[in-house]
């Protein structure tokens, strides 16, 4: 479990370190960069061994176990050999980046590309298909990023924008397909899902959520008809393309076809569906890689080619079962990554990556070492003999041509052909581009000074298992790869004088053929294919986009909330309309204390209707607070004494602060709204207002019996020992939420302080001639004299509030918000500068205090073993006879009232002192 | 009560959407806080109230006594509070924005027509969009 944990989170542990050590030195970030991959590789190593002979371990993980949801991991053969290639080929990555971009390697490109890294990590260990789809989404958005990394360039952009819209529809699919087929199977776990397989295959509505799974795979990896974005994702640099491109992102998509194999490849849709995708997919891509000028394009096509061939296999062995496919998924990882690698170093030894440029000049004498790694990669993509390319390809032919009957069908048609086209794409990576007729043009490149070794290093060691498996097949396969089968050895491997060996041959003799005519061929004309109708897509969904925005946002903010408003209240109503249950026809009810109620409805109602009308600045505020007092009234009639205190004490201080702040800005100074927007404003208003209304009654006059509130009723003594069920649920049962609500509100505290401060930084010098709060002429004698006084006798009714919270109406809210408006009262009546002189001191630490108080009244119970927040009591006998009850809930509450005080002091001190 | 409640909701709900569509700072200050008032006594009147209640405070209560829900109390105890600190946060906006540009207006009238969309003038308009430092989204 822990290197498990390791190989997930290091990655991301690792960006974060590169990213803020980006900022001092971006070569030292690349150095601590090399550490992620390299724990991978070494954690990798020891689990491979142990999984390699096909053990499967599932190490649970609790997630939301009330939904049944966990986060399962898993650890088997697949899995771990996908950990070890990202693992060693990230490792190339990493090391060639810091070569081949230097300098230009920000912080940014490391935490995106470790970050990736670890979400390819996170899907390949998940057992959990939420988790697998969570790493899968994170794949989706930092590989976007990464394609558009030189994101002033506009083909990047777009090279973004279309991988990321059709990888995240895609992403959406499968997520559709995932929630499908745990409804089918009763179970997110991959594991429990293999299990039931029998029963979920004969479910029918397996057949959909197959096919949503496919199609998120497909997108994935690029199958036809979605094949056009990895092409178009070409504009990320070399080590990007490399890596997304061959070991990791493209092959996501495959390697979800493994993790679902052993669910769905008995259904009949499997093999068909898999094969025609895979192998259209290989043809469509290898004529696009014959057509392609740009060597870099011509990879991406052939890479497409490739996962048309993994896809066509996992199709394929559903009916010759598995075999090989971790050699073929290995085989094009390698190779491709150092090709990809390549052509990054021949762009910055060449200075392009033209094929019409490079054809004619004869590169072979200056780059023999680099001609011949070119070589043995080419080799690879032909499937020529001597490396593992061979080996790889050998499997695909018995694969397709497994079946009892319909060996040479279609299917191995196809596949034939697409091998012809890959042979010759293949030539003209190495041939076209080494050898040629013209002196090589040194003058366009990098001077070789210039250009590190490690450019080239790097890509050899990448293809060093090419040959060791190409020239010792039967040890490496064997003894290394997938111990679990069985496999020819030594030159055995090559002594088969069948079917498959005479395709062989004939594929290279025709692919030599055409290779000779390759111009004619990538002259053909092609017709249009997806790409333009994804294109339109993606324009499409902008400019719908930019027209939202336009009619929505552009009359300023009262549109924007009109809409806003006006959608959601829609959605209510017709939730309310389509879905309402109309419940037993309730009799007017008209709720208890109607006689009571209706004095402050009309006096409320009244002030707010006033408030809205009329224009005095002054008059508006006020009767804002009559509606404000009005509301404690009714929270009265609704039997919550604690609300009504709060409410009560919140106005009072919100009424101060807008007095406060009115003096610092002049009456709004335009004419009031013309009289057309007043009716339209008007209207959405009374509309929203209605159907508020019109659902708080419906809502409101159902009286349930059961519910959620009453377990907390009957819990608040025996679990919390208090008596004011209210401040049980806010210290105690919710206590989370209440700490959250703490830090936000020292949040807004900070913001405002902030404003306000900045502000005053610049204006300069206005701070000292500033009039205090109250300026000496609205002092008055008994005002002053009472603010004085009322300040101790607040707080101490503060604490007396605060210490019987527990049981009778109190507690840390209310008790903080009484002694800050003995504070306001304070500083109104002496000034801002006598209050802070006096309990500055104080109050400025207040909130900090009170919201580690609060953490540690939480963390004690972490201390003792429970879960954070619990709390503990006890009763403690006194002295004079009769008991303390003192409790950890006590010392959450005083944080809780700290960071009351503190925030509403310093908010009002901000807005009293910055009266200049 | 409920239904006297909810006329209460209503209303406010709706002068306090009327003042946030104003283009003034101050009044959309002030019809925050009536807004926030309005969904407050909302979540109360929408958990309804039994028939005879009583406050769900455990000592001293009588026997079998209908207690009021305590948990929509408990959530709307901190809303109050929490909208004590943005309406803070949004007066503080509020003057800062005087101070810097010289008016409590949140926008100025729109000038510019729907144009073509190119990435420039989309960038132009995205920026015309966020010039004025409004709150009215908070």
């Amino acid at each position: 479990v822990i290197s498990l944990g390791l190989i997930i989170g290091v990655p991301f542990v690792v960006a974060l370190v590169a990213l803020g050590l980006a900022q001092h030195s971006r070569r030292a970030a690349g150095a601590v960069a090399l550490v992620a991959p390299a724990t991978v590789t070494a954690l990798g190593v020891p689990l491979w061994m142990e999984v390699a002979g096909g053990t499967v371990w599932v190490i649970p993980v609790e997630f939301i176990p009330s939904l049944g949801m966990a986060a399962n991991l898993r650890v088997d053969a697949l899995g771990v050999f996908f950990v070890l290639l990202i693992g060693i080929v990230g490792l190339a990555i990493v090391q060639f980046s810091r070569h081949y971009l230097g300098e230009k390697a920000t912080g940014g490109y490391w935490a995106l590309l470790l970050a990736f890294m670890g979400a390819m990590l996170g899907i390949v260990v998940s057992d959990s298909l939420v988790l697998l789809f969570v790493f899968w989404e994170i794949t989706t958005i930092t590989s976007a990023l990464l394609i558009g990394l030189e994101f002033g360039n506009a083909e990047a952009r777009r090279g973004a924008i279309q991988a990321f819209l059709v990888t995240a529809l895609g992403g959406l699919a499968l997520l559709a397909g995932i929630v499908l087929i745990a409804q089918i199977g009763g179970s997110y776990q991959l594991s429990e899902l293999t299990e039931s397989r029998a029963a979920i295959l004969a479910d029918p509505l397996h057949v959909p959520a197959l096919l949503l799974i496919l199609l998120g795979a497909f997108t994935k990896s690029a199958q036809f008809p979605f094949h056009f974005w990895l092409p178009g994702a070409m504009a990320a640099p070399a080590p990007v393309s490399a890596f997304l491109h061959s070991a990791t992102m493209v092959k996501a998509g495959v390697f979800l076809l493994g993790r679902f194999f052993p669910i769905f490849h008995e259904s009949e849709l499997w093999l068909p569906v898999l094969a025609t995708v895979g192998l259209t997919t290989f043809f469509v891509g290898g004529w696009h890689a014959v057509r392609a000028w740009d060597l870099k394009q011509l990879l991406a096509h052939s890479t497409v080619a490739y996962l048309g061939v993994l896809t066509a296999l996992y199709g394929f062995y559903a009916r010759v079962g598995l075999q090989g496919e971790l050699l073929n998924i290995m085989n094009h990882a390698l190779y491709k990554s150092a090709l990809f690698l390549l052509v990054g170093w021949l762009e910055k030894a060449t200075g392009t990556r033209d094929l019409a440029v490079l054809e004619r000049e004869r590169w072979m004498r200056r780059e023999p070492f680099a001609a011949v790694l070119f070589g043995v990669g080419a080799f690879a993509m032909a499937g020529l003999p001597f490396v593992l390319g061979f080996m790889a390809k050998e499997t695909f032919y018995t694969a397709v041509a497994g079946g009892p009957v319909e060996g040479l069908t279609l299917a191995l048609g196809l596949a034939t052909l697409a091998s012809v086209l890959a042979v010759v794409y293949a030539g003209k990576l190495f041939v076209g581009t080494f050898w040629g007729w013209e002196h090589a043009d040194r003058a366009r490149g990098y001077p070789r000074a210039q250009i590190s070794p490690w450019l080239l290093a790097v890509p050899a060691v990448l293809l060093l298992p090419q040959v060791i498996g190409g020239v010792l097949p039967g040890w490496f396969l064997g003894g290394v790869l997938e111990p679990g089968r069985v496999w020819p050895t030594g030159l055995a491997v090559w002594q088969h004088l069948d079917v498959k060996l005479a395709l062989s041959l004939g594929i290279l003799v025709f692919g030599t053929a055409a290779y000779l005519r390759w111009h004619t061929l990538a002259a053909l004309p092609l017709p249009p294919g997806p790409q333009r109708l994804s294109e339109g897509l993606a324009q499409g969904s902008l400019r719908h986009a930019t027209w939202v925005s336009f009619a929505v946002q552009r009359g300023g903010h009262p549109r924007f909330i009109s809409a806003t408003l006006l959608v959601a209240m829609g959605a209510m109503v017709a939730g309310m309309l389509l879905w309402g249950e109309p419940g037993e026809v309730v009799p007017l009810v008209l709720g208890p204390d109607v006689r009571l109620a209706w004095i402050p409805a009309v006096v409320v109602c009244a002030a707010a209707v006033a408030a809205a009308i009329l224009h005095g600045r002054i008059v508006k505020v006020v009767l804002m607070a009559v509606v404000g007092y009005g509301m404690a009234v009714f929270y009265v009639l609704f039997r919550a004494p604690d609300l009504a205190l709060t409410q009560l004490l919140v106005e009072t201080i919100s009424l101060l602060l807008l007095l406060l702040i009115f003096r610092r800005i002049p009456r709004p100074d335009q004419p009031s709204r013309p009289i057309g927007r007043r009716v339209a404003h008007a209207s959405v208003a009374g509309i929203s207002g209605l159907a508020m209304g019109t659902l708080a009654w419906l809502s409101g006059s159902h009286w349930v019996e059961r519910r959620s509130g009453f377990d907390q009723l009957a819990l608040s003594v025996p679990e919390a020992a208090g008596y004011n069920v209210v401040n049980v649920i806010l210290v105690d049962f919710r206590g989370m939420d209440t700490l959250g609500e703490a830090v936000v509100l020292g949040i807004a505290m900070l913001g405002a302080a902030a404003l306000f401060e900045t502000g005053r930084q610049r204006a300069g010098g206005g701070r000292r001639r500033g009039v205090s709060a109250s300026g000496p002429g609205m002092r008055s004698l008994i005002l002053t004299r009472v603010g004085h006084a009322a300040l101790p006798v607040a707080v101490v009714f503060a604490v007396y509030l605060l210490l019987r919270g527990h049981n009778h109406p109190g507690g840390g809210f209310i008790a903080g918000l009484v002694t800050a408006a003995a504070l306001v009262l304070q500083a109104l009546s002496s000034g801002m500068e006598f209050t802070r002189r006096r309990l500055g001191f104080l109050i400025r630490p207040a909130f900090a205090v009170g919201l580690l108080l609060a953490i540690a009244a939480g963390a004690i119970a972490v201390g003792a073993g429970d879960a954070f927040l619990t709390h503990y009591h006890a009763y403690v006998p006194m002295p004079e006879g009769g008991y303390a009850h003192l409790s950890t809930t006590l010392l959450f509450d005083i944080g809780i009232y700290m960071v009351v005080v503190g925030t509403a002091a310093v908010t009002l001190s901000i807005f009293a002192r910055g009266a200049e | 009560v409920i239904a006297l409640s909810s006329l209460v909701v209503a209303v406010i709900f709706a002068c306090g959407v009327y003042l946030l569509l104003s283009r003034s700072t101050q009044w959309v200050a002030i019809g925050f806080i009536l807004l926030s008032n309005a969904v407050n006594l909302f979540v109360l009147t929408a958990s309804g109230l039994p028939a005879d209640p009583v406050p769900p405070l455990l000592m001293g209560a009588p026997e079998g006594a209908a207690f009021a829900d305590p948990l929509p109390q408990a959530f709307i105890l901190t809303a109050i509070v929490i909208g004590l600190g943005t309406a803070s946060f949004l007066l503080a906006l509020a003057a800062r924005a005087h101070r810097e540009r010289g008016t409590d207006r949140l926008w100025e009238a729109p000038r510019g027509k729907r144009s073509t969309l190119d990435d420039d003038e989309i960038a132009e308009a995205d920026g015309a969009q966020r010039e004025p430092p409004g709150g009215g989204g908070v």
